[in-house]
């Protein structure tokens, strides 16, 4: 999953050239620009509702913008960056939650669902197979009361007709 | 005397809902005709009498009545009158009053439609109703009444958001009131079996259009809030995962399950309990939608409410009405009769796996969504959950599903054969492959478009092969044949190919080219196979705002082609900045422009997109809402309006059972 | 008048539950509405049988399925004899309960007393003679809206604002004003007064160009000279501060209501008058090193000096001048000062005559 994200990214940038959100952000190099897009895209711009600092035209989204790109040029791995960001501003940085162990329900939530639905439903069928109904075709009782019904509604009709 | 008499009315309205709630639910317990039927007129005066508060709420924001709090707080003389009209449910206490207002407008219906609803159903859904009309009701009057008055009446108004004043706005609460509160119609009658312990395929006929009312106005409505905030935030992004976009949204899966499930019922009466829990869950989600957003919970562009007052309020009506339908539904589960029985493969058995998956993915955003409130109370720590989150846990339950739906819709009832399915696929497999192997050529890109485009192929190619198969089969005309197929195979042919017009729309995304630059009147920029070159940068002024405007022009191979005009806005009253998005749509693609920043040298910042099919998004929602509503104007499966029984025409069966 | 419309809406609202209570005859057969779904049934049955759907040996099935529904639910169909006692109860909590509850609720919520208050129709109202200043301003905005050229309007709301401490839109209300209507005195004193506002108080340089044009337009006018004062006493210049003040001062005609004002300010200017060496001001000046001393002195003695000229004086400071310059050995000066105070006192023999002694006194004579 992650080679594919990485593929779809790069191979963003091989067809367009890439430019950061303002003119004046662009950094020289296309390969750290890339990388810089790539992690902006995973931080939070902290006063907006979700908004990725890539996407959001807020102050702060702009420094943060700019804080990524020099630590780029400073070198930084992309993981030395998210820790130092996470280190000033915690984890709410982040939009990808870290996986620890206040997490572990968040990421084992939807698989553990999933199984247990499988589960239940697999569960009931095993129980409840049996064939409620008692024949495939009505009895004479049956059949002589769903007459009566269905002339009622005969009856009825004439009389409002 | 008109507002007063609005208010009055409202109270009412309140009065009768309790009413309505308490005297058919004694006419059922008691099997009283009489008080049954009494459920049907003081549902229609309830529903007078809320329109009446309306119309009065309308008529003091159209006058500019400042004597009333509501009309202060968020309108002002100069503002144009469609937004003044609008503006009606652009804030808290007024979206409440349409809330209620479509709650009893559904009633009403209830009341009206349907020929072939017995009288102990109806009157056990317009109790319910009741019930919940006057526990919104007594919300509105007690926390959020619109008709609060000023003794000493100021002269002008604070405004309305400049966020809000947009042709969106008009169109997507009310679409979207109308699905969460159509689901409540749904929960009504899903908590009316229970009460009377039968649930069958005749209470499927009955509620199934009430679905596909509901579902097909949740799905214009979802649409057309992610296409506003996609031109009118300037930025080109339409999906968040904002807690307030993931509260329509779970609504919507449980609804899309819920659906499936009807058919299933009506046609096998079969999957009952699961008809009833996703009856429960889409309205109770709808109703944790409009805790979430109200309470203050959360802040954005949506959030109109902090009070905490009305935070508790809507928690206890939550806790009521789930927690009662919950109850309800384990006492009562086990009265409801084993329906069909089916193979694991079969038209069934498929529904089954949609449903689960539909749930799973359901859940993954309420997980998502709640999480990370639920963390901040108990251990006071902030994390975000964003896209990459959903990107890893929500997309591969709908891959799955994605690629289930021609498969089931291939198989038979009862019993069904997977390779027969497949055999009749074999086309639109053919047609996903030409499809991958075309655009990986024609455009080398990311290969998560390419795979998701072709996949979109597949799903419409798929869609369609039932109604291929079932046309060709028999003798006649091939065409005569294909337009004489019920409607309703119509109708899911088309939902299905919406939803692979969607997802072909969202894998365009990948072959989106983005420019940014700073840009002098006469200066041009290349923007995919387009030019962009702006004309001239001139101030201008509107009815509330002042604003700078970038008269720009597209061209191709050098021939002007179209303009746009993209400006940033300032709002004075509010004091508020605004960008309007330049936008022109080139077939099925589109240019987008937004201005960043007005520099002072007269340059902007602007950010330039061509985003190729991106409308084929929000087409293949209109797609799917074209299906619901093909499915609703079928007569076997829409509402019964005529109210005289017709002559039987199938004296048959008589004949059969003598 | 509004209590009949709420007695008629009340009267609507039992109604509607009375109705259905007391109608005697059914409208239809409870069950057609199961027959007809169940013929709705049995037909869809065989149209999905047509097209393949349910496979042949399960239609029979399915038929008697939705029939056996049918038997059940006829079966469960209400009774047909309603009990009187019922519908007594109902139909009198309705005709009971509608009314008090509803005014009871509308009693703690609503304000039957305030009428409708439509913006029109207040607007409207007030032309009728009472001056109602913040009516008067709705009106004149509306106005602008529709005639954004109107000069005089906006010549007319400018020193509203003003005074409503509106300053954001007295600026524009005056930058308007001048635009259409030319230049001022009163409009670029209202200007710069509206961007003083707006700066909390702090003269702007725009402020001060418009207060520049103001004065030059009309130098009588008291506001652009005082802010001009103010102006220099923020760039740290507090004389020049209090010879603007004091020279506006002086010219003001007689009994003008800001003179004490000025004076005021002027008096807080001057803070603890230099009394002397012995004055803790002196003793402030003793403490400088020599080369500042020297100048501290001489820059007080020049400002006695331009004040007294200026705006005359005491015997007491006259003397003071004059042995000033004598100390400071200018006796040119000093003989200058001489004059000047004849000058000044001359109605005052006495005055003339302790003159004459000091500078006899001095060495002055000459």
């Amino acid at each position: 999953m992650r080679a594919i994200c990485l593929a779809l990214l790069f191979s963003l940038v091989a067809l367009a050239p890439a430019h950061a959100v303002r003119p004046d952000e662009v950094l020289a190099d296309p390969q750290l620009e890339a990388r810089a897009r790539a992690i902006s895209a995973e931080l939070r711009c902290m006063v907006c509702q979700n908004q990725s600092i890539d996407d959001s035209d807020a102050p702060l989204a702009r420094d943060l913008r700019l804080l990524v790109r020099e630590r780029l040029k400073a070198g930084d791995s992309n993981d030395a960056i998210r820790t130092f960001l996470t280190a000033r501003y915690g984890d709410f940085i982040l939009l990808k939650p870290p996986l620890k162990l206040d997490t572990v329900l968040l990421w084992a939530g939807p698989g553990t669902i999933l199984l247990l639905g499988a589960l239940i439903i697999l569960m009931r069928r095993s129980n409840g197979n049996n064939e409620v109904r008692s024949g495939a075709e009505l009895t004479a009782e049956e059949g002589a009361e769903l007459a009566s019904i269905l002339s009622s509604k005969d009856e009825a009709q004439r009389q409002a007709g | 005397m008109i507002v007063e008499a609005g208010h009055y009315a409202l109270v009412l309205a309140f009065v009768l809902a309790l009413f309505q709630a308490t005297v058919p639910l004694i006419g059922v317990g008691l099997r009283d005709a009489r008080l049954m039927q009494s459920a049907r007129s003081v549902a229609l005066t309830q529903f007078a009498f809320v329109a009446i508060a309306y119309a009065a709420l309308t008529y003091a924001h159209v006058t500019s009545d400042f004597s009333l709090v509501n009309v202060y707080e968020n309108s002002h003389s100069a503002k144009p009158l469609v937004y003044k009209i609008s503006g009606v449910w652009g804030n808290h206490e007024g979206s409440m009053l349409l809330w209620v207002l479509v709650l009893s407008i559904c009633g009403a219906s209830v009341a009206l439609f349907s020929r072939i609803m017995p009288e102990t159903l109806r009157a056990g859904a317009l109790g319910v109703q009741g019930w919940i009309g006057a526990a919104f009701l007594l919300f509105v009057l007690a926390t959020s009444n619109p008709f609060a008055r000023f003794a000493q009446a100021p002269l002008e108004g604070r405004d309305l958001n400049p966020i809000l004043q947009d042709p969106g706005l008009a169109i997507h609460p009310p679409l979207l009131y109308l699905g969460y509160v159509g689901f409540s119609v749904t929960f009504s009658f899903a908590a009316a079996a229970l009460i009377s312990g039968r649930i069958d395929a005749g209470w499927a006929r009955i509620v199934r259009p009430w679905v596909l009312a509901a579902w097909t106005f949740l799905t214009l409505g979802i649409a057309m809030g992610s296409y506003w905030a996609y031109y009118t935030l300037g930025w080109g992004g339409f999906w968040f995962w904002d807690p307030v976009e993931n509260a329509s949204l779970m609504p919507w899966l449980a609804g899309t399950a819920l659906l499936h499930c009807m058919s299933v019922m009506q046609k096998r009466d079969a999957l009952k309990i699961w008809t009833i829990f996703l009856a429960i869950l889409a309205f109770s989600l709808s109703l944790l939608g409009t805790f979430l957003v109200r309470s203050g919970v959360l802040t954005s562009v949506h959030a109109f409410a902090n009070d905490p007052a009305r935070g508790v309020f809507i928690l206890v009506i939550l806790v009521l009405f789930i927690g009662g339908a919950l109850v309800l539904f384990a006492l009562r589960a086990n009265t409801l009769q084993a329906g069909g029985v089916f193979a694991p493969v079969s038209r069934e058995g498929a529904l089954v796996l949609n449903n689960l998956l539909l749930t799973c993915a359901c859940a993954t955003v309420f997980i998502g969504t709640l999480y990370p409130l639920v963390l901040e109370a108990v251990t006071g720590e902030k994390i975000s959950v964003g896209a990459p989150y959903f990107n890893l846990t929500f997309v591969p339950l709908c891959l799955p599903l994605a690629i289930a739906m021609p498969f089931g819709q291939q198989l038979a009832w009862k019993r069904g054969s997977l390779l027969g399915a497949a055999q009749r696929l074999t086309l639109a497999i053919g047609c996903e492959f030409l499809a991958v192997v075309a655009l990986a050529l024609v455009k080398g890109g990311p290969v998560l478009s390419v795979m998701a485009a072709g996949l979109a192929i597949f799903l419409i190619t798929g869609s369609f092969a039932d109604i291929g198969a079932r046309a060709l089969r028999g003798g006649g005309h091939v065409f005569a044949r294909a337009f004489g197929l019920p409607r309703s195979a119509w109708a899911t042919a088309i939902a299905h190919a919406g939803i692979g017009v969607t997802l072909f729309g969202l894998a365009s995304t990948g072959w989106g080219v983005e420019e940014v630059a700073r840009m002098q009147p006469g200066q041009t920029v290349a923007v995919g196979p387009y030019e962009v070159t702006v004309a001239s940068i001139t101030p201008g002024k509107g009815p509330n705002y002042d604003e700078t405007v970038a008269h720009t022009l597209v061209r191709s191979g050098g021939v002007a082609i179209t303009e746009i005009n993209p400006s940033q806005r300032f709002y004075p009253v509010r004091e508020m900045h605004r960008a309007e998005a330049g936008i022109a749509t080139l077939g099925l693609g589109q240019i987008y422009m937004s201005v960043a920043e007005v520099n002072r040298d007269g340059s902007i910042d602007a950010r330039l997109y061509w985003k190729p099919f991106v409308i084929l998004i929000w087409i293949g929602a209109l797609v799917m809402a074209a299906g619901g509503l093909l499915s609703l104007s079928d007569r076997r499966i829409g509402f019964a309006f005529v109210a005289r029984a017709r002559r039987s025409a199938a004296p048959a069966f008589q004949q059969a059972a003598e | 008048m509004i209590w009949v419309v709420f007695a008629v809406m009340t009267g609507l609202a039992v109604f509607s539950v009375l109705w259905p209570l007391s109608r005697s005859r059914r409208i239809s057969p409870a069950n057609l509405p199961n027959i007809s779904l169940y013929e709705a049934q049995v037909a869809e049955i065989d149209r999905d049988a047509a097209s393949g759907l349910i496979p042949a040996p399960d239609v029979p099935a399915a038929k008697a399925e939705a029939a056996r529904r049918l038997l059940a639910v006829s079966a469960a169909q209400p009774r047909s004899a309603p009990s009187q006692r019922n519908l007594r109860i109902a139909a009198l909590a309705a005709i009971i309960l509608i009314p008090v509850l509803a005014l009871g609720l509308y009693s703690r919520v609503g304000r039957p007393d305030l009428p409708d208050e439509p913006l029109s129709d207040r607007l409207q109202a007030t032309d009728s003679g009472k001056t109602d200043i913040a009516a008067a301003i709705v009106r004149i905005e509306a106005h602008l809206r529709e005639h954004p050229e109107d000069g005089r309007g906006w010549d007319v709301i400018a020193p509203v604002y003003l005074r409503l401490g509106r300053a954001d839109d007295a600026r524009r209300a005056f930058t308007e004003a001048i635009r259409l209507l030319g230049d001022s005195a009163a409009r670029e004193a209202g200007l710069g007064e509206a961007i003083l506002a707006n700066a909390q108080g702090v003269v702007t340089a725009e402020a001060r160009q418009a207060f520049e044009k103001a004065k030059a337009a009309d130098p009588a006018l008291p506001q652009p000279r005082y802010y001009l004062g103010v102006a220099a006493l923020q760039d740290g210049k507090p004389d020049e501060a209090r010879a603007i003040w004091t020279k506006l001062a002086d010219e003001a005609p007689a009994g003008a209501s800001w003179v004490p004002v000025i004076r005021q300010r002027i008096a807080a200017l001057d803070g603890t008058p230099a009394a002397g060496p012995d004055g803790a001001a002196g003793k402030s000046i003793a403490a400088l090193p020599p080369a500042q001393r020297a100048a501290a002195i001489r820059s007080m003695v020049e400002g006695l000096s331009a004040r007294l000229q200026q705006s005359g004086g005491s015997l007491d400071e006259w003397q003071r001048l004059v042995r000033a310059y004598s100390v400071l050995n200018e006796p040119e000066k000093a003989r200058a000062a001489l004059i000047h105070a004849r000058k000044n006192l001359s109605g005052d023999a006495g005055a003339n005559a302790e003159l004459d002694r000091l500078a006899h006194q001095l060495g002055l004579e000459g």
